[in-house]
């Protein structure tokens, strides 16, 4: 196959794009899912709302740059060329428009539906295009995936509800971990069971899925996850009593383990976007 | 891509009347270019449908002996652009 020039550009894009949205929707979730109390959730918002028209930006640079692999330097806006970009990206981009305006809205309006709206509908955007569309058959998959992305943000954007800033009250900050922590118990397996399904549907088994590049970037995604899994049961099990009953020693071992579990979500996220811009699913 | 009627780096005896490019899922071809040992374009009698199919011949216009390359970029279901090219020789 020849290299594509432009791959890295994509994977670039695809980080940011992977980044922003999934920060986003996360956000917005914790503050439907009142995890962050709705005195305190006008930062968290104004940061998703950002977040959110980040993630509009990555999304149209990366129907722009599918224009410039597809047709060369000037297509960037060609017709010919966007007739058949449009319909393999277009679903997607509709999604995170709908979503960046439903975030600014939760936003203005203070409105945990409007955000709740916002996050689904970024999940939703990452089911619209993507390899669950290229499968013979996609049936539940692309729905499969906005689900796990769904739960990977609400996941992802924990470090930064959950870090124990000066101004951030110790009860509050122990609401916040406690109802954060009730979410993700039930959560996570969800996350985890999805993304293996996936990832043995998309490789095409367990075989393809251990030798070839894509099935092992998936791989790492998922070691990574299993990692920060790990890291919130030691959250839950002994973090969250900490903070209670020695609240320093408590934020500590949280700041900790938040600062090692956005360095996994970024490993994550970089495996990700690797598989969907540089590699893909084994031909079957 | 799965296979094409001319493999990558051939030479060939006899110049090809046609080329055929299968595709391991329904792909749009969005663009092929013929070009010869000097980059120039060598013009196709040919217009790729504008729909996801798996197989594509390309009526070849008939080719002196020399070096020959044909590219092509592909769009798939997922919205990934898929790049490729081969590279044959028409024998003298």
């Amino acid at each position: 196959m020849e290299a594509d020039p432009l791959a890295p550009a994509l994977f670039a894009i695809k980080l940011g794009l992977y980044g922003s949205a999934l920060l986003a929707a996360g956000l917005d979730l914790h503050a439907s899912l009142n995890i962050i109390a709705r005195d305190d959730r006008s930062r968290a918002l104004r940061i998703a709302t950002v977040a959110g028209i980040f993630a509009l930006i990555f999304a149209a640079l990366r129907l722009g740059l599918a224009n410039l692999q597809l047709g060369g330097a000037n297509s960037l806006l060609d017709p010919a060329t966007l007739s058949w970009t449009w319909p393999a990206l277009g679903p997607s981009s509709i999604a995170v428009v709908v979503g960046a305006v439903a975030m600014a809205a939760g936003w203005l309006l203070q409105s945990s539906i409007a955000t709740a709206i916002g996050a689904v509908a970024f999940a939703i955007s990452f089911g619209q295009t993507g390899h669950t569309q290229a499968l013979e058959s996609p049936g539940l998959a692309p729905w499969a995936a906005a689900a796990h992305v769904l739960i990977a943000a609400f996941w992802l954007a924990g470090p930064i509800t959950l870090w124990p800033t000066r101004s951030l009250e110790e009860a509050t900050l122990t609401a916040r971990v406690t109802r954060f922590s009730n979410f993700a118990v039930a959560a996570v397996p969800v996350l985890f069971v999805l993304g293996l399904w996936l990832a043995l549907l998309l490789a095409g088994g367990w075989a393809a899925l251990l030798s070839s590049l894509y099935g092992q970037l998936l791989i790492a995604k998922l070691a990574a996850a299993s990692f920060a899994l790990a890291l919130g049961a030691y959250n839950k099990s002994v973090v969250t009593a900490r903070l209670q009953t020695a609240p320093e020693t408590g934020q500590r071992a949280l700041r900790l383990t938040l600062d090692l579990d956005a360095v996994l979500f970024l490993i994550a996220l970089a495996a990700i976007a690797a598989a969907t811009s540089l590699t893909g699913p084994p031909s079957p | 891509m799965r296979e094409t009627s001319i493999t990558d780096n051939a030479t060939l005896s006899a110049a090809p009347e046609n080329f055929t490019v299968t595709f391991s899922a329904a792909t749009g071809l969005a663009n092929v270019t013929l070009t010869n040992a000097a980059g120039r374009n060598i013009a196709l009698a040919y217009t790729p449908p504008h729909a996801m199919t798996t197989t594509f011949t390309i009526p070849l216009p008939t080719l002196a002996p020399g070096a020959y390359t044909i590219s092509w970029r592909t769009m798939a279901h997922d919205g990934h652009v898929m790049p490729g090219a081969i590279h044959f020789t028409v024998a003298s």
